[in-house]
C-alpha cells in the first residue's frame, strides 16, 4: 500500500489538534443551554429550518415518485444534520417538539430515512404545497438549499468553535446539494 | 502542525482585525491543503480524459486562486506562508480516468477538511467567511466530481468529516 499523502497525514493531525482545542475551550458538543427564560438557543431556528426541509422533501418524493430515489439521499443528510443539532442543543433541544432521535451521524440520518418515507415528521410545520410541475417542485427545493446554506454559514461565523465547525460543514452540505437536484 | 515564527518584519500593512485569534493557523491549514490539491490535480489532469479537461482546468485554476488569496492574507495578518512540498505521497496509484476521479474527489475531502478546521480555528470573522467559502466550494467540487465518476450518494452531510 502507498503511503498516505504526507500533507493529508498533517491536515489529520490537525485536525485531531483542532478538535482538543475546541473540546477544551468551550466545553465540548453541548454548549451551555440557559434554563432562564432569556433568548431561546440560536440552534432551535436551525434545527426547524432543518425539520422543515425534511418535510418538504417527503411531500415532493411522495408527489413525484420519478425523482425519489435522486432526493433521497438529500433527504437523509438533512436528517443527519437535524440529528446533529439536537446534539448539539443539548437539554435546550427538548424545548422544542420534535423527532426522538438524538444520535448524531449518518446512521441516524439513514435510518429516518428508510422508516419515514411519506410518513408525517412529527415537528414540521406543514409547509406550502407541492408545487404543479417536478420542474417546479425541484426549483422550490434548491432555493429552499441556497436559503439555508446561506442562513447557516451566517450564524456559522460569530459562533463558538465547536458550533461554528458543525454549521459550516451542514452549510456546505446544503451548497452541495445544489448541484444534485435535477 | 506547522506553526512558523511570525515575521517581525513589517511591510507598513497593519494587522486587519487585531482583535481576532488563530488567523495564521487557520489560513495556514487551508494554504498547505490548497498546495496539496493543485499538485494532485496535475495528475488529475493527465489521466481524467479528454471530455473533463475543462472541469479540471477550471477546479485548477479555482484552487490556484484561492492559494494566491490565501498567502496574501498570510502575510497580511503576519505568517509566513507555508511552502507547497515538492512531492506528495498517492492515496492510491492513478492510473485510469476512474482513478482519477477518485483522487479528484480525494483532494476536494482533504480541501474541505481543512478548511473545515479553519473555520473553528479563529473567531475572526472574515477569515472565517473565507475558510467557510472555502470549505463549501470543495463541498460543491467533490459532488460534481461524484456525479461525473459516477457514484452514489454524490453528497455527504458533513463535509470534511
Amino acid at each position: 500500500m502507498v503511503a498516505v499523502a504526507r500533507r493529508s497525514v498533517l491536515i489529520g493531525g490537525s485536525l485531531g489538534v483542532g478538535l482538543l482545542v475546541a473540546g477544551c475551550t468551550s466545553g465540548g458538543p453541548s454548549s451551555p443551554a440557559p434554563t432562564s427564560p432569556a433568548a431561546p438557543d440560536p440552534l432551535l431556528a436551525e434545527l426547524a429550518d432543518e425539520r422543515s426541509l425534511i418535510a418538504a422533501y417527503d411531500a415532493t418524493m411522495a408527489r413525484y415518485p420519478a425523482v425519489r430515489a435522486r432526493l433521497r439521499s438529500v433527504r437523509d443528510d438533512h436528517a443527519a444534520h437535524a440529528a446533529a443539532l439536537v446534539t448539539a442543543l443539548g437539554a435546550a433541544a427538548s424545548s422544542s417538539p420534535g423527532e426522538a432521535t438524538s444520535s448524531a451521524g449518518s446512521s441516524a440520518g439513514s435510518s429516518a430515512g428508510s422508516s419515514a418515507g411519506g410518513a408525517t415528521p412529527s415537528a414540521a410545520p406543514s409547509g406550502s404545497p407541492v408545487p404543479a410541475t417536478v420542474a417546479a417542485a425541484v426549483a422550490v427545493l434548491r432555493a429552499a438549499e441556497r436559503s439555508a446554506a446561506s442562513a447557516r454559514g451566517t450564524v456559522a461565523l460569530t459562533a463558538p468553535p465547536d458550533r461554528a465547525r458543525l454549521l459550516a460543514g451542514i452549510s456546505a452540505s446544503e451548497a452541495s446539494h445544489v448541484a444534485v437536484l435535477p | 502542525m506547522t506553526t512558523p515564527a511570525p515575521t517581525p518584519t513589517d511591510t507598513g500593512t497593519p494587522s486587519p482585525t487585531p482583535t481576532g485569534t488563530g488567523q495564521v493557523q487557520a489560513l495556514q491549514t487551508g494554504l498547505a491543503a490548497e498546495h496539496a490539491v493543485i499538485w494532485g490535480y496535475g495528475l488529475v489532469g493527465a489521466h481524467a480524459g479528454d471530455a473533463l479537461l475543462a472541469q479540471v482546468r477550471d477546479d485548477d485554476d479555482a484552487h490556484r486562486t484561492l492559494r494566491d488569496d490565501t498567502i496574501g492574507l498570510v502575510g497580511r495578518y503576519g505568517g509566513d506562508p507555508v511552502s507547497t512540498e515538492p512531492e506528495y505521497a498517492l492515496p492510491f496509484p492513478v492510473t485510469d480516468r476512474a482513478s482519477a476521479l477518485r483522487l479528484a474527489i480525494h483532494l476536494e475531502e482533504g480541501a474541505a477538511a481543512a478548511w473545515r478546521y479553519a473555520v473553528a480555528a479563529t473567531d475572526d470573522v472574515e477569515v472565517r467567511r473565507t475558510a467557510l467559502t472555502a470549505l463549501s466550494d470543495a463541498a460543491v467540487r467533490a459532488t460534481r466530481w461524484r456525479l461525473a465518476l459516477p457514484t452514489s450518494p454524490a453528497t455527504v452531510a458533513f463535509p470534511g468529516g
